[in-house]
């Protein structure tokens, strides 16, 4: 892995002139030809990483290390790296090719080479022919390929895309998530992606960092992430779910909604207070009359179709879950839950955990 | 799109009433001049003195009406070298306080502009607020500090005085005891400057205060140095708030009269004096007004010059619809 490393990230503190801390030390390897997310809610931080990466904001403290360099006091121009602006930031005076070749043309490269090069980029990334184009005359997502495009002919080995798929609508989003994901196969160019939508950061990721408070408080693939999220605030932000007060009883022994159950996890001691996520797929719903022995029992409370499931919630004692499933239950159907011990994820309690749970108890009522 | 017909018509009837009627009546006294009316004076056998005016009446009176007829005659005295000159040199005159606000205005308003700039509203209205003096004020004011016996000739003075090393080597340069600021055509251009400058900072400081931040950022991104982003970014998009600038210095200075009267003295006549002089003391209404459809004609060619450049600009720097 360490050969592998681009960019090493020690520590990274920014704490506004206001007091604000933006990032509260923040540490993460990044490899080559890797695809990584940051992904939080607005304010957490993750943009203000991506702008340190991209030399738009100075640290207060902490390394970014580029190939073993500190390159935290460099100015955007003097690295290797190149960013796909929110807004795009696309020259408007300019036409496409002009704006493709800004850089190229900076550095007074051979006009002719630029030429072919600029023709190059555009067909990667969908917009032969377009050279002499006004911005103005495109849409988003043809705006969107122009800035790619752009940052891509500098040949950075970093990429930043700092929300670049926020302006367009839904299947456009898509779309370019798909495109993003195989211009980056082809290019062989580490991206680092910034996005507040987990489930593009699930799509199209090799590795997400799960960012709040300025604080990176999961890092790890997608899968990862999704089954087995480490603090209430990563379960809850990430997908549907059901975060559960519980009590570790020992180790792979959990109780919750007042039965006990067996689990995978170990090392959370005994009989402390401990989260349990249950994703709402994970959870099933079983007849009355199943061999299921002390159980939780709840009672259907509404019934959605969704496409592909349906969503159901389950009101048991003292709180109502949501159930993802194929097959629907009538609405006041009495039903056992059961869970397999693999689903059940077990968290330590974190600072948000009591918000999170009051939050999805009070919801759901 | 009929309700702001409607909200024109105020300004309609204002623009008729004290643009297009005063327009008019300056048109109309160009093209025009006054006259003695013609008369024959007739001497009887006793003496008795008689006039006979062209329409062949007869009067005791000596006549005293003039009339108004249509001639060229007051274009033709325009282009006499002695006008001809006065308006080159105001042109010139207005064209040194253009360059000279435009060179100290930019500078200004790109550092007012910067992201590190702290309090930039406080600094733009320190700028403004001398503006908010009387205009006449401001440049007696000039007059105080910059004449013979004025503040600047005594610190001078003082310090002569005291330090004999500086005495001398004024004295070396041929310099007097009293040095001679006022009622040259430098006079003229500071007064001008100093005046004018703040019409050149504001709109410059709008249209580099609108340009999109993050455009800046992206040609840093893209390996622009601070000074290729300035030309490559900043000067292309400042260019319209430049030419407004431009126009909002170099046209009252075209026809200024009040600050060539007080810094110059009445030395550094500018084609503005002449016209004021036309409708003050030589009271010639008509050669005035033909001045003045000259100076018109003059701004307008400018203005139109000025409105080519930004035209050329202006496919470029559309505003981008996201």
């Amino acid at each position: 892995m360490d050969n592998n490393v681009i960019l090493s990230i020690r520590d990274l503190k920014v704490v506004f002139e206001d007091g604000f801390t933006a990032l509260g030390g923040v540490s993460i390897d990044i490899g080559k030809n890797e695809f990584v997310t940051l992904l939080g809610p607005s304010g957490c931080g993750k943009t203000t990483l991506l702008r340190c990466i991209g030399g738009f904001q100075i640290p207060t403290g902490g390394q970014i290390l580029y190939k073993g360099e500190d390159i935290a006091p460099l100015p955007p121009y003097r690295r290797n790296i190149n960013t796909v602006f929110q807004r795009y930031a696309l020259f408007p005076h300019l036409n496409v090719a002009q704006n493709v070749s800004f850089g190229p043309d900076l550095r007074k490269e051979d006009k002719k080479k630029t030429a072919s090069r600029v023709a190059e980029m555009l067909e990667l990334v969908g917009l032969k022919g377009f050279d002499k184009r006004r911005i103005s005359s495109l849409s988003g997502g043809q705006q969107q390929r122009v800035a790619i495009a752009r940052a891509l002919i500098n040949q950075p080995d970093v990429l930043l895309l700092d929300e670049p798929l926020g302006a367009l609508d839904l299947k456009l989003r898509r779309e370019m998530q798909l495109e993003l994901a195989r211009i980056q196969r082809e290019s062989g160019i580490t991206f680092i992606f910034v996005t507040h939508d987990q489930e593009e950061a699930l799509t199209m990721s090799d590795r997400v960092a799960v960012m709040n408070a300025g604080q990176i408080l999961q890092l790890g693939t997608p899968e990862d992430i999704y089954n087995e999220p480490r603090s209430a605030f990563v379960a809850d932000f990430i997908g549907a779910s059901n975060i559960l007060d519980a009590t570790m009883i020992r180790d792979e022994k959990v109780a919750f909604l007042g039965c006990e159950f067996d689990c995978v996890d170990k090392g959370f001691g005994e009989n402390n207070a401990v989260d349990v996520v249950l994703r709402p797929e994970d959870v099933k719903l079983k007849p009355m009359d199943d061999p299921a022995q002390n159980v939780p029992e709840g009672v259907v409370e509404s019934l959605l179709f969704k496409g592909v499931h349906y969503e159901m919630r389950v009101r048991t004692e003292n709180r109502v879950l949501i159930v993802h499933s194929t097959h629907a239950r009538e609405i006041g159907t009495r039903v056992k839950l059961t869970v397999a011990p693999q689903d059940i994820q077990v968290m330590s309690k974190s600072a948000e955990s009591r918000a999170i749970i009051d939050r999805q108890t009070a919801g759901r009522r | 799109m009929k309700k702001n017909r409607v909200l024109s018509v105020p300004f309609g009837l204002w623009a008729a009433i004290f643009i297009v009627i005063p327009l008019l009546l300056v048109v109309w006294y160009g093209v025009t001049v006054e006259e003695p009316v013609a008369y024959e004076e007739i001497v009887s056998a006793d003496g008795t003195v008689s006039y006979r005016l062209e329409n062949g009446s007869v009067t005791d009176e000596k006549p005293w009406q003039k009339k108004v007829t249509v001639s060229f005659s007051n274009f033709r005295r325009m282009v006499e070298p002695t006008y001809l000159k006065l308006l080159i040199r105001s042109l010139k005159v207005a064209f040194i306080t253009t360059l000279i606000c435009l060179l100290l205005g930019y500078p200004v308003a790109l550092i007012l502009t910067g992201k590190d700039f702290k309090h930039p509203s406080l600094w733009l209205m320190l700028i403004i607020l001398p503006m908010w003096m009387n205009f006449l004020l401001r440049t007696y004011s000039w007059m105080s500090i910059l004449e013979n016996s004025g503040i600047l000739n005594s610190w001078i003075a003082a310090l002569r005085d005291k330090i004999p090393a500086f005495d001398g080597w004024l004295t070396s340069l041929g310099v007097g005891k009293k040095i001679i600021f006022l009622y040259n055509e430098k006079a003229v251009i500071l007064g001008m400057v100093y005046n004018y400058l703040s019409f050149m900072i504001m709109p410059i400081y709008t249209v580099i205060e609108k340009t999109d931040k993050s455009l800046l950022e992206a040609a840093s991104d893209l390996g622009a140095s601070p000074v290729q982003s300035f030309l490559r970014v900043t000067l292309p998009y400042s260019l319209p708030g430049v030419l407004e600038g431009i126009t909002m210095v170099f046209v009252p200075a075209v026809t200024t009269f009040v600050i060539s009267q007080l810094m110059g003295g009445g030395k550094v006549p500018l084609i503005g004096d002449i016209i004021q002089n036309q409708f003050g003391k030589s009271s010639d209404w008509h050669f005035g007004s033909t001045l003045s459809l000259l100076v018109m004609v003059v701004v307008l060619a400018f203005m139109r010059g000025l409105n080519r450049i930004d035209k050329d600009d202006e496919p470029e720097k559309e505003v981008r619809i996201l």
